[in-house]
């Protein structure tokens, strides 16, 4: 099943469906060890201005070889930042992947739709392969993909707050009526969450804050990237009818000291 | 001579390359993208790149994020 269940995006075949981030680690040694144990294939990182007061650790230097690096535009508030930032991750030499995030609400750091868009449109054109971030919205969704989007990743929840699907009727939709893979990207707190998700039909979930604040980071990354892989089977397996009343899993005849029970 | 490097001055002696500037304050070229004056400036060229009185530099690094 693993190996014959795959999706391509930007002409990558992927095998794990969870996508992982490395932000809000307590310590980033950690980082390496959670992209075993959750067999996660691709990871975000965000760009920022070295800090020239100290010599930090870096972070690639616990991102494993293998991985897709989905550099984020995290920081942007418009089409044109957006643009700066991910070209500036391309130059880096690290692939030509680029999630875009164009967020100018601080409180429930929502992404602007309509920024979103144009940066999206620039930088297809340019050949990046583009995961932009955005409110389920299908109108949104729809000029997302006439704009080049390789995939979209909409939300369950603002980001970092692991309170779940609550976009899910939304995101349901989203599922049903594009074409382009739809990745659930924030807000997803727990297993059980990334694995409903996944039955609901999503292509992929990106999980980093539920991974990196867990007491025990390694072990919920393991957590989630069974959640994830077992919500796809259940998907590709096709639930049962939903019923409001009983149905009997056993059968309703031939009972001892049945009346009708032949003789 | 006076640059800016990530909007603070800095006295740096002319004659320096970027790659230079780089190693001096201890970071590793390789994972570094610089932007001067507005152009992204590729790793390959930072050794043939020179530095100048006035220059806005911006040096960046990937880190952790979602």
């Amino acid at each position: 099943m693993e190996h014959t269940d795959f999706f391509e995006i930007g002409g990558k075949r992927l095998t794990s469906r969870l996508f992982t981030g490395t932000g809000k680690y307590g310590s980033d040694s950690l980082i390496s060890s959670v992209c075993e144990s959750s067999g996660s294939q691709v990871i975000t990182v965000a760009l920022r201005r070295v800090d020239l007061d100290k010599s930090a650790d870096n972070v690639m230097r616990h991102i494993p070889a293998h991985m897709t690096l989905l550099p984020n535009t995290s920081g942007a508030r418009t089409a044109g930042e957006a643009v700066r930032i991910a070209r500036l991750a391309r130059a880096m030499g690290c692939g030509n992947w680029i999630k875009i995030e164009v967020i100018s609400d601080n409180r429930y750091l929502l992404p602007d739709g309509y920024e979103t868009v144009r940066a999206t449109e620039i930088l297809a054109k340019e050949g990046f392969v583009v995961l932009p971030y955005m409110n389920p919205d299908l109108y949104v969704a729809r000029a997302l993909a006439d704009a080049g989007a390789a995939a979209i990743m909409p939300l369950g929840a603002p980001i970092g707050t692991n309170r779940g699907l609550k976009t899910e009727e939304m995101i349901r939709i989203l599922i049903e009526e594009m074409d382009l893979p739809i990745i659930v990207d924030a807000g997803i707190g727990t297993p059980s969450q990334a694995c409903q998700a996944m039955e609901m039909g999503a292509a992929a979930c990106l999980v980093n804050t539920a991974i990196a604040t867990a007491s025990d980071p390694v072990l919920m990354g393991r957590a989630f990237g069974r959640a994830v892989a077992a919500g796809r089977e259940a998907w590709l397996a096709g639930p049962g009818a939903v019923a409001t009343l009983a149905q009997a899993s056993s059968p309703l005849t031939g009972f001892l000291d049945d009346p009708g029970a032949a003789s | 001579m006076h640059i800016t490097v990530n909007g603070r001055a800095l006295e740096i002696e002319p004659g320096r390359t970027l790659n230079d500037l780089i190693i001096s304050m201890n970071l590793d070229p390789s994972v570094v993208v610089a932007e001067l004056n507005h152009d992204i400036v590729p790793g390959e060229k930072f050794a043939a790149t020179g530095l100048y009185a006035g220059d806005q530099l911006e040096l960046l690094s990937f880190v952790g994020g979602g």
